[in-house]
């Protein structure tokens, strides 16, 4: 389970989350979607503790993330699968260490264990045999793809996406929310997605979270925000103007 | 500012702080460290031959100069300008020849991984950012700036010997003598190359690692990175060489 509680951070006087609250049940899988710059990456990095709040707490199954030091948040991080915005592919490594690089930092499993898993990954994300390839040489729907097959290479009961469509064609975008709900499925975890694609996120998520500058205007199922009384969350999820 | 400045101040001694406690703990990437070996010595040789080159006999030139017009002699000049050479503008020109050199492509490096989320990926893998990214380059500096000193103060004074040769015909021979120059002068000028090498990629790794926002991040890190490690060097010099003058005197050893 992930919950936040009246989560605060602001940046200078802008208050970038503002008394934030909402969780997610175990198994669940959550649409945080919103307008750019409403604070749903920021969210994502307070959950796994990248960034520091101002206010608040932000709990993790049984770990207050917000009251563990650098090194405890790594048993935290170490069960979380984050797919990032910008890829964060590490540009000094080929595309098969990247994927392999978590499981490497675990130390669990032998080098050609490892290897394995990153040829199976591989091979679920559609691109086999790419392992020798560096970073710089892929088109941004496949450093999706191998971002994603980064995120999920542990097994992680949790799973952070931010934005894992952006820039990318519809045919892509279909084929990466397709594997995000069976990689979340394969391991029954907890997802957050972050997103604009609201009609893609509405047959794969439970419930949804809307920000709007930084304050949470809607929780629940999206059924309930197509016919919501804020004109800002219809308009959001429904597509139509706001009078 | 004064706020600014603490802050700078303190993020770097963190960086430091745990860059010593990662140094003294296994894993040691051998690979990495041996690269930033390679990037750091090999790949700033030439720069330090030349730079320091020119500066040796442009100190050679202008020392000798005077020489002449008081004395009008420039026997002494090799024995004089060498114990300078050693203990001071050797490692103090190699230090800003390094942090200019070296500390912009740390702080460009590190601070490129941070505004692409690839630190905060790191961090998602268990790997700490000083522990991947500053401890190969601290050791690699650390050992490396020292054998810059030697061949960046060597270079100097071979191109002093050439200018005092050419412009005032003091025959080699004579310009080449030791006899100046004392252990002392040997481990000032040694410890400051190495204080150097420890000071630059931390100063620069704490740049990289504060950068925010997109390319423009990247660039005021940079030069925030060049502008602070150059600071720190001309500082720690005053500090040892004031530290060192004052131990002289105290073992009665003279200046």
């Amino acid at each position: 389970m992930i919950r936040l509680e009246s989560v605060n951070r602001r940046f200078g006087a802008h208050p970038a989350l503002d008394d934030v609250s909402f969780e997610v049940q175990t198994g669940q899988t959550l649409g945080l979607v919103g307008a750019g710059g409403s604070g749903k990456s920021l969210i994502l990095k307070a959950i796994c503790g990248l960034i520091p709040v101002d206010g608040g707490r932000v709990t993790v199954g049984e770990h207050e993330v917000t009251a563990l030091s650098e090194t405890a948040l790594m048993a935290v991080r170490s069960r979380i699968g984050m797919v990032f915005q910008n890829y964060a592919l590490f540009d000094f490594m080929n595309v098969g260490a990247n994927i392999g690089f978590p499981l490497t930092q675990l130390g669990t499993l032998s080098p050609d264990e490892v290897a394995a898993r990153v040829v199976l990954r591989l091979s679920q994300v559609g691109l086999p045999g790419i392992e020798d390839r560096l970073p710089g040489e892929l088109s941004g729907g496949m450093k999706k793809r191998v971002c994603l097959a980064r995120a999920m290479i542990h097994d992680p009961a949790i799973m952070l996406c931010d934005d894992p469509t952006a820039g990318l064609d519809p045919v892509t975008t279909n084929r990466i929310f397709a594997l995000l709900k069976a990689l979340q499925t394969e391991n029954a975890a907890t997802a957050i997605i972050v997103s604009h694609e609201v009609d893609y996120l509405r047959p794969i998520c439970d419930q949804f979270v809307m920000l709007d500058q930084g304050k949470v205007v809607f929780q629940g199922a999206a059924a309930l925000a197509d016919v919501s009384d804020n004109p800002i969350v219809r308009a959001f999820f429904t597509g139509e103007g706001i009078s | 500012m004064l706020r600014f400045i603490y802050s700078e101040f303190r993020g770097t001694l963190e960086v430091l702080r745990l860059t010593l406690y990662y140094c003294v703990r296994a894993p040691w990437p051998m690979r990495e460290i041996g690269q930033q070996l390679y990037e750091v010595g090999n790949r700033s040789v030439f720069f330090i031959l030349v730079t320091m080159g020119f500066l040796g006999a442009i100190l050679n030139f202008q020392t000798g100069f005077q020489a002449q017009r008081l004395f009008g002699d420039t026997s002494l000049l090799g024995a004089a300008t060498l114990p300078i050479l050693v203990r001071q503008l050797g490692p103090t020109l190699c230090g800003l020849m390094v942090a200019i050199r070296v500390g912009t492509g740390i702080a460009a490096e590190i601070g490129s991984m941070q505004v692409t989320e690839q630190v905060d990926a790191l961090r998602m893998c268990r790997a700490q950012p000083v522990d991947y990214l500053v401890k190969p380059r601290f050791i690699a500096c650390t050992l490396m700036v020292p054998v810059l000193w030697v061949i960046g103060t060597a270079s100097a004074y071979v191109c002093g010997m050439y200018v005092t040769y050419a412009s005032f015909h003091t025959n080699p021979n004579t310009y080449v003598n030791f006899d100046m120059t004392k252990s002392g002068d040997l481990i000032e000028g040694g410890l400051k190359a190495v204080v150097f090498g420890m000071v630059i990629p931390v100063i620069a790794g704490h740049s990289g690692l504060s950068a925010r926002g997109g390319s423009e991040g990247v660039g005021a890190a940079t030069t925030q990175a060049v502008v602070n490690a150059s600071l720190a060097v001309i500082a720690l010099d005053l500090l040892i060489g004031g530290a060192a003058f004052a131990l002289k005197i105290s073992l009665g050893t003279g200046p």
